[in-house]
């Protein structure tokens, strides 16, 4: 008996310790760090670096009185000295959140147009539905006047927001391909145009993976075909998908972000976005084996877009992140961390050599050649045309 | 000779069996100590790693908040799924077969879905905050099924007299249940909260759906890097944590329990 | 008397609401009635943005059932590799489960924990774990290359097999448990009689054994099927995404195209497929192997 009792409390004391432990843990590890004391409006405008404008008195007033900045971005993709700066210069607390991709972070705003996000780092269409749902905050100018200084007068009224009324460019990228040169010889005539991926199966022998989505991967295709990205003509698409469906017996699957199946060595050829592959070949040896592309026809490109959704708390505190992020300095920092191509203009001078190499594309105005995905395809018969591709690639 | 024969390719096809079930996560757990970030190729020995892991304030907020969610929805459901799992049994009662079938339901319905209805659910019907509240309900609503479930499995095979003996010598319902029924019932509620927290802690989809600012799961945060990532060698680093620690808390509760012979 | 037996009456519905009330609360208010909200919004019109509309429509299902979508070869897609993995575990699980219940002794307990616990690292990881077993370059391959069983590499990485793989690799715990709940609970002096009566161990087990487990082989069935049935991770990461399942159009249907009212139309007819399926198993089984599922 005495035994039994004994073996309970034991028990109990082991079980209790436990939850308190994990309790304790819990709350501790979720209050705040970022416990440096907030600076006044005249000591942030003193110590602003050269070159840059401080936000306006009530901006700065506001972000810091709502203490946290809600933001939702990629896991472990942004430096994380940017986060972590911006806490101790400002003492607002940062929480991030990660999305898997940007559709499923898309299907949270449409079933839930209140999500409390200050901060959302998405792409055109995505921005093009939020607008029509009337959930995203206009921009007001003058609290981003490191934005207005040094975003390309071009970028400012680029087609996906004229006039940069609800987004902020943060990066660009080129959504061509990317080979491993250890297997594959860089010398073939066929690279860098979009032959080689359609046709060059015998040199890369079926290890090719594309991107898992849909928009990109059609729209590309017609892209090699010399057609508009966001083509709705159905004779142009019919060409498409048997371009694609010749190819499918190559391709070894679908997947955004196959990193370590081209470290592995699993895959020879990579259809995505060439910027993410510059950090991964440093690691993969002496010298960077991966080889990025620009068509000559010209691809996808994905620009990064910054907006602020209306369901957010602060969104002073997003603005002035912004004008933060916009400061030469740490703007390079971003730039040189994700080697991925952006329209700032004040850079040029902070960017890494080996960085300007691989996000420059090699001719001059080979920016107009690309196009960036609008509403005629992902919407309407485009949309519609496209999925049915998409279905017989799948099945 | 027959019966060794049969006893012999039995534990022929057991170690089989456990060899497929851990040879993925052994291998996993090798290449933890592995210095190359990617790739199966060994290069050398090194603890990085781990050290890398216990550096990443991300990822232990996320580990912690999935071990306080899976724990607030274990201890829950398993008390929910018990009481209904022994109510079922021993009362007849009018809709009990419907009652037995709906409990089947969360488990049908295709998760992606049953995400998306919830967060509408939760936001425009019955305004329950989302994050910590919002996900904890959930899961509840997934996992209690499952204690319904093995307690059902485990009443039958109960003395009942015992309670009954209990009830004739006079005690009232709260001590019949101190201590005959929930000893009784023990096994089964211990083999619920097993099923239950696993459960709990990997769920993704419906997470991700009903997650608020702020409660990125440990699941959530290893989707979103999992690719993406330049180092995914953190994610052997994560299946040998959770490999070991629950082992070493089952030989700790072994210890406590002390020599006490187990009757299953 | 009649006061004692009224207050035995209330006793009894007493401790029915509190034993059986809150988990049917619980799923009156969130599981039926979500799974309300999406079979109302399966019979809602949509714009071709896929927004809903305030409009009763069949369209959907039409779409589905009958129009040239292939949702249909989707799902019985699903059903198939289901089926596959559920015989699959079966096969493996029982005599796991067998043994551990007939040889296990004292450890037991402690067996049963090693079948489970893989389970607890994340599902994610776990499928990755496979990935790098079975991918090329790979430790499988790697090996039957190097003793030379094989002279090119086998890839099974991205094709059905893998999916199936996948599939068996993680819901096989799930059937090793309800197999050894049910085999425990069987009466050991059933199995002695049965030998003192002259009956070799091949018969006890065909004809005591089996029959008994029924109810676990049917509890293992529902844990293993169904979860696979609706499993779209495993797909996605192993399978390459090459080939679709009904969870993974599910997904693309909410998710990547957006039509909310297209996508809970699929998730009712799988829903619908499954029970009937369950049901089926049901009347095959018989009512009480539900009684004794685990």
């Amino acid at each position: 008996m005495l035994g039994l009792r004994d073996n309970k409390r034991r028990k109990a004391i082991c079980l209790v310790s436990v939850l308190i432990f994990l309790l304790v843990s819990v709350f501790m590890g979720n209050s705040a760090l970022a416990a440096a004391a907030g600076k006044t409006y005249e000591q942030y405008v003193a110590s602003i670096p050269d070159g840059c404008e401080p936000v306006p008195r009530d901006c700065f007033e506001k972000a810091v009185a709502g203490k946290t900045f809600a933001m939702y971005d990629w896991a472990a993709w942004w430096p994380e000295e940017l986060y972590t700066d911006f806490e101790k210069e400002f003492g607002i607390k940062i929480v991030r959140d990660n999305y898997p991709n940007l559709d499923e972070a898309l299907a949270k705003f449409r079933l839930n147009p209140k999500t409390p996000y200050d901060f959302w780092l998405t792409n055109p269409k995505s921005v093009w539905y939020m607008k029509n749902w009337n959930i995203l905050e206009q921009l007001n100018h003058d609290w981003i006047p490191n934005v207005n200084r040094y975003m390309a007068k071009d970028v400012q009224n680029a087609s996906w927001d004229p006039g940069y009324k609800y987004t902020v460019l943060t990066s660009l990228g080129y959504d061509a391909y990317v080979l491993n040169t250890k297997f594959i010889d860089r010398n073939d005539p066929r690279i860098p145009s979009w032959k080689f991926i359609f046709h060059g199966w015998d040199v890369y022998k079926d290890k090719l993976i594309m991107r898992n989505e849909m928009n990109r991967v059609i729209g590309n295709t017609l892209k090699y075909l010399g057609y508009s990205l966001n083509s709705t003509d159905p004779k142009e698409l019919e060409e498409a998908e048997k371009v694609l469906i010749d190819l499918k017996p190559h391709i070894m699957a679908f997947n955004s972000w196959p990193k370590r199946a081209i470290m592995a060595g699993e895959v020879w050829a990579v259809q995505g976005v060439v910027h993410d592959y510059l950090s991964l070949g440093k690691l993969a040896g002496p010298t960077n084996p991966f080889l990025p592309s620009y068509p000559p026809n010209g691809c996808l490109i994905s620009p990064m877009l910054a907006v602020i959704p209306t369901g957010g708390n602060n969104p002073a505190a997003c603005y002035l992140f912004l004008n933060y992020l916009y400061r030469p300095h740490n703007f390079a920092t971003l730039i040189n961390g994700i080697a991925y191509g952006h329209g700032h203009t004040g850079i040029t001078d902070l960017t890494d050599e080996e960085v300007t190499k691989w996000m420059t594309p090699p001719e001059e105005g080979y920016r107009e050649k690309c196009e960036v995905l609008l509403p005629p395809a992902f919407t309407g018969e485009g949309e519609k045309l496209r999925a049915k591709i998409w279905e017989k690639l799948k099945k | 000779m027959k019966i060794l024969n049969a006893r012999a390719i039995n534990t022929v096809l057991m170690i089989a069996g456990y060899l497929f079930i851990w040879g993925p996560i052994v291998v996993l757990g090798i290449f933890s100590f592995n210095s190359n970030a990617y790739g199966v190729k060994w290069e050398s020995l090194t603890v990085k790693w781990y050290v890398d892991f216990f550096h990443s304030p991300a990822i232990i907020t996320a580990v912690l908040r999935s071990l306080f969610i899976a724990s607030v929805t274990t201890v829950c459901a398993t008390v929910i799924g018990t009481l209904a799992g022994y109510g079922l049994y021993k009362y007849k009662f009018s809709g009990r077969r419907a009652l037995r079938m709906s409990v089947l339901l969360p488990i049908t319905v295709p998760y992606v879905i049953m995400a998306g209805a919830l967060l509408v659910y939760f936001t425009r019907i019955v305004h329950i905050p989302l994050g910590y509240p919002a996900i904890i309900i959930a899961h509840i609503s997934f996992s209690a099924p499952l204690a319904v479930f093995v307690t059902l499995g485990r009443m039958q095979r109960i003395n009942w007299s015992l309670e009954e003996a209990s009830v004739d010598l006079g005690a009232d319902t709260l001590t019949t249940w101190r201590k005959i029924t929930i000893p009784l019932l023990l096994p089964a509620i211990f083999a619920s909260a097993v099923l239950i927290f696993p459960w709990s802690f990997n769920d993704f989809t419906v997470t991700y759906f009903v997650a608020g600012v702020g409660t990125t799961t440990l699941p959530l945060y290893l989707y979103s890097m999992l690719e993406y990532s330049l180092k995914p060698v953190l994610i052997n680093v994560i299946s040998l944590i959770f490999i070991i620690v629950p082992i070493i808390c089952i030989l700790l509760v072994y210890l406590v329990r002390g020599k006490r012979k187990h009757t299953a | 008397m009649a006061a004692s037996r009224i207050k035995t009456k209330i006793k009894a519905n007493l401790n029915l609401f509190l034993t059986v009330g809150p988990v049917s609360l619980w799923i009156l208010l969130f599981v039926f009635a979500p799974v309300a909200v999406i079979v109302f919004i399966s019979f809602l019109a949509s714009t071709p943005f896929g927004d809903i509309l305030p409009r009763f429509s069949i369209e959907n299902y039409r779409f589905l059932l009958f129009g040239e979508s292939e949702y249909a070869r989707a799902v019985l897609r699903s059903i198939l590799y289901a089926f596959v993995t559920n015989m699959a575990c079966l096969l493996i699980g029982f005599p796991m489960a067998y043994w551990i219940s007939k040889y296990g002794g004292r450890f037991k307990a402690f067996f049963l924990f090693l079948v489970i616990v893989p389970s607890w690292s994340c599902y994610i990881i776990r499928i990755y774990a496979l990935k790098q077993l079975v991918g090329y370059p790979g430790i499988v391959n790697d090996f039957l290359l190097g003793i030379g069983l094989i002279s090119s590499p086998i890839n099974i990485l991205y094709t059905p097999a893998a999916v199936i793989l996948g599939l068996i690799y993680i819901w096989l715990p799930f059937m090793v448990l309800p197999i050894y709940a049910s085999l425990e609970g069987i009466n050991p002096a059933l199995l002695e009689a049965s030998l003192d009566l002259g009956a070799n161990p091949r018969w006890r087990f065909l004809t005591i054994t089996l029959p008994l487990v029924k109810g676990g082989i049917f509890g293992g069935t529902i844990l293993t099927f169904i979860p696979a049935l609706g499993d779209w991770l495993v797909p996605l990461l192993i399978g390459g995404n090459r080939v679709w399942m009904a969870g993974n159009l599910i997904e693309h249907f909410l998710v990547v195209r957006g039509k909310i009212a297209m996508a809970s139309s699929m998730a009712v007819i799988l829903t619908a497929a499954v029970v009937l399926l369950i049901y089926m198993f049901i009347k095959l089984g018989g009512e009480e192997s539900m009684e004794r599922i685990v």
